[in-house]
């Protein structure tokens, strides 16, 4: 066995190096002095950053992103923490087909979901709308959380919710007062999964945006086609960056929750 | 998991009533819209719509002897009207499909209608274009009008560039699904090999090296997909990071021309991909118990024969999963060989998004849309059946 664990240690080190040194060597790129892109980096400076910050286009991509991110999250963790908390009260075998059904647009091809809502948006007049983003945005982004909320509902003890119903809560009581403060951190993870989510889509947006409905993701996917420059490079790695923190932060919540489950 | 229930109301109209939100979001924004998709596919009523008394007079025909006396009269009313309403453009682009040139002649027709009157409807007709003599075109015209059709399926598959009026080239599609196939079956294949170590290593490493590995492994899969991707761009550009280091190394004298090559797009989607083996292959070795490998180990096996026929067989089951999810995911992957490829290693999702906003061809959108959905289907069953039986090879070698 030690034979295979070493050429396994061998194997193995070679796909993490794949993994994770792209992503790594693009980082610094951001900081290049250069006029255009080139290796090794000639310099390094805050140049291209400072021009992405002052550039409108940019600027308004960005309000225009964390607007429908954060009202696209804001819908998803609702739709998606209700549906959670609606699954473990049906029986095994309806909550597995509703949960099937519930990720369907998580299983969609985008491009196939998002040619879909080109048709029936446009039939609802909110083609080009910010309302039509946010609520496409939002069904795309809620199985995520429902999935992240139903992972914490179930390492939670539900007798608490008995006791609450015994002491003659309401479900409305039981649900503000006694799951919500329970599963905070789930919730929390799944708006933070969910803003990730909205905030990196382009495929459906494309379909269904208008001129005015700009957001980073869109603006980046169109320039890396056309022209590629080192603002171009300057907005990968802060995708990348912000991306990764919210990532881990998403790691920190889960360790959270599991040590509160773990708690008599 | 201890799947513990909570019938916290008594009441399942309240059950029930958590889950209604999100069930009508989904019928609204996922059901509706693929259905939307589906029809627009299989289902026109351009024609129909357009030539009602046409394809009433029709109705009785027996599509070889003299026409009905009225189809002439009905025709020309249908054109004048539809070309008023200016919906005859749409049908006349759906007779072009079945036959080329008709557009033309529909559109030429409609506008001498307009023009001239015409108090003998066949005359004019006869005047317009000599194909209004041949039962040929009215028996076309009554095919188009059934709404039910496979025509967009059909051209998908038509062998060679159908349109004179050059916007569709239908032998391109059925390459495209082909080179989509293949390439997701590859990039499948690829993860395989290089996750499949990398599962390995998180279940047996020593517990001190457990958690390094997790984060890298799997920091990755939440960081942006946009992000990963354009990376790839980044680095694979003439004279990027991979071009320098291969300089450097002294691997490659020249640029390597990986950017808007096949190889590139190999390069970028295995690696967008790999975690998403990588996970749940893991979970389900580190479920296998750990006694089984020891005990073929001290009944006198091989460290490779235990490895193969003991441990291997029974991580199939992770490995099918794994490799599925990779299948499905890369089937439908648009932003990476459309940033990474070149035009000849574009995949049906860019089609679909082409003929949507570009030609504007909903019906052949969809039909791919279609197409796509049935082909990922096909393809994660062949995966399974492949693990299956890759499963009795193994444990008939034993």
């Amino acid at each position: 066995m030690r034979q295979v664990n070493a050429v396994m240690a061998v194997l193995s080190t070679g796909a993490l190096l794949f993994l994770v040194v792209p992503i790594v060597t693009i980082l610094p790129s951001a900081l290049s002095s250069g006029d255009y892109i080139s290796y090794p980096l000639p310099g390094l400076s805050l140049r291209w950053l400072k021009q992405i910050a002052l550039n409108p286009g940019w600027r308004e991509a960005l309000v225009n992103s964390i607007f429908i991110a954060l009202s696209s999250a804001a819908l998803a963790t609702l739709l998606g923490t209700l549906s959670a908390v609606g699954l473990v009260q049906t029986s095994p075998r309806r909550a597995r087909l509703l949960r099937g059904l519930m990720m369907l647009p998580v299983a969609i091809p985008s491009v196939v979901l998002g040619l879909g809502l080109y048709f029936s948006l446009a039939r609802a007049g909110l083609l080009s709308t910010y309302a039509g983003l946010v609520l496409a945005h939002a069904v795309i982004s809620f199985p995520l959380v429902m999935v992240v909320v139903g992972a914490s509902l179930a390492t939670t003890d539900l007798i608490v919710i008995r006791a609450a119903q015994s002491l003659g809560a309401g479900w409305r009581m039981i649900l503000l007062n006694v799951l919500v403060p329970m599963l905070y951190p789930a919730i929390l993870a799944g708006f933070i999964l969910a803003f990730l989510n909205s905030f990196d889509e382009v495929i459906v947006t494309m379909f269904i945006a208008g001129p005015e409905q700009n957001t980073v993701p869109r603006v980046l996917f169109a320039n890396l086609r056309d022209r590629l420059d080192p603002s171009v490079v300057a907005v990968t790695v802060l995708m990348l960056l912000l991306s990764a923190g919210l990532g881990g932060l998403l790691q920190l919540l889960s360790r959270f929750t599991r040590r509160r489950a773990a708690e008599p | 998991m201890n799947g513990n229930r909570a019938p916290f109301s008594a009441n399942h109209f309240v059950a029930t009533g958590f889950l209604v939100p999100a069930m009508v979001a989904v019928l609204l924004l996922t059901l509706v819209p693929m259905g939307m998709v589906l029809s627009r596919a299989f289902y026109d009523t351009q024609v129909r719509d357009a030539f009602p008394r046409t394809l009433e007079a029709l109705s009785g025909w027996d599509g070889g002897g003299p026409l009905p006396e009225r189809a002439h009269e009905a025709l020309a009313q249908d054109l004048r009207t539809a070309y008023a309403a200016q919906t005859l453009a749409g049908a006349a682009s759906k007779l072009n499909e079945r036959r080329n040139g008709l557009r033309s002649v529909v559109m030429g027709t409609a506008r001498r209608l307009a023009r001239d009157g015409g108090a003998d409807a066949e005359a004019t007709l006869r005047q317009s274009s000599p194909l209004w003599a041949e039962p040929d075109i009215w028996a076309t015209i009554r095919a188009a009008g059934k709404p039910f059709s496979l025509s967009n399926l059909a051209r998908v598959f038509a062998p060679s560039p159908a349109s004179a009026e050059g916007t569709h080239t239908g032998g391109v599609y059925a390459d495209m699904l082909v080179r989509t196939l293949a390439i997701s079956f590859g990039v499948t294949l690829l993860t395989v090999l290089i996750g499949y170590p990398l599962a390995y290593a998180l279940t047996f490493a020593p517990a001190g090296l457990k958690r390094p590995l997790f984060l890298l492994s799997f920091i990755p899969l939440w960081m942006s997909l946009l992000g990963r991707a354009a990376a790839w761009v980044i680095l694979l550009q003439k004279d990027g990071v991979v071009d320098t280091a291969a300089r450097l190394l002294g691997l490659a004298g020249e640029p390597l021309g990986l950017l808007y090559s096949r190889a590139g797009v190999y390069i970028a989607m295995t690696h967008v991909l790999l975690p998403c083996f990588v996970y749940p292959c893991y979970s389900a070795m580190a479920n296998i118990p750990r006694n089984h490998v020891t005990a073929a180990l001290s009944l006198g096996a091989s460290g490779w024969r235990s490895f193969w026929i003991v441990l291997v067989p029974q991580t199939l089951g992770g490995v099918a999963a794994g490799a599925t999810l990779v299948f499905v995911l890369a089937m439908g992957f648009y932003l990476t060989p459309a940033l990474v490829g070149g035009p000849g290693d574009q995949m049906l999702s860019y089609m679909v998004s082409e003929t949507t906003l570009r030609i504007g061809d909903a019906g052949m959108a969809s039909a791919l849309a279609a197409l796509l959905i049935l082909a990922m289907i096909v393809g994660a069953m062949a995966i399974h059946l492949a693990v299956h039986a890759l499963r009795r090879l193994l444990l008939l070698r034993a």
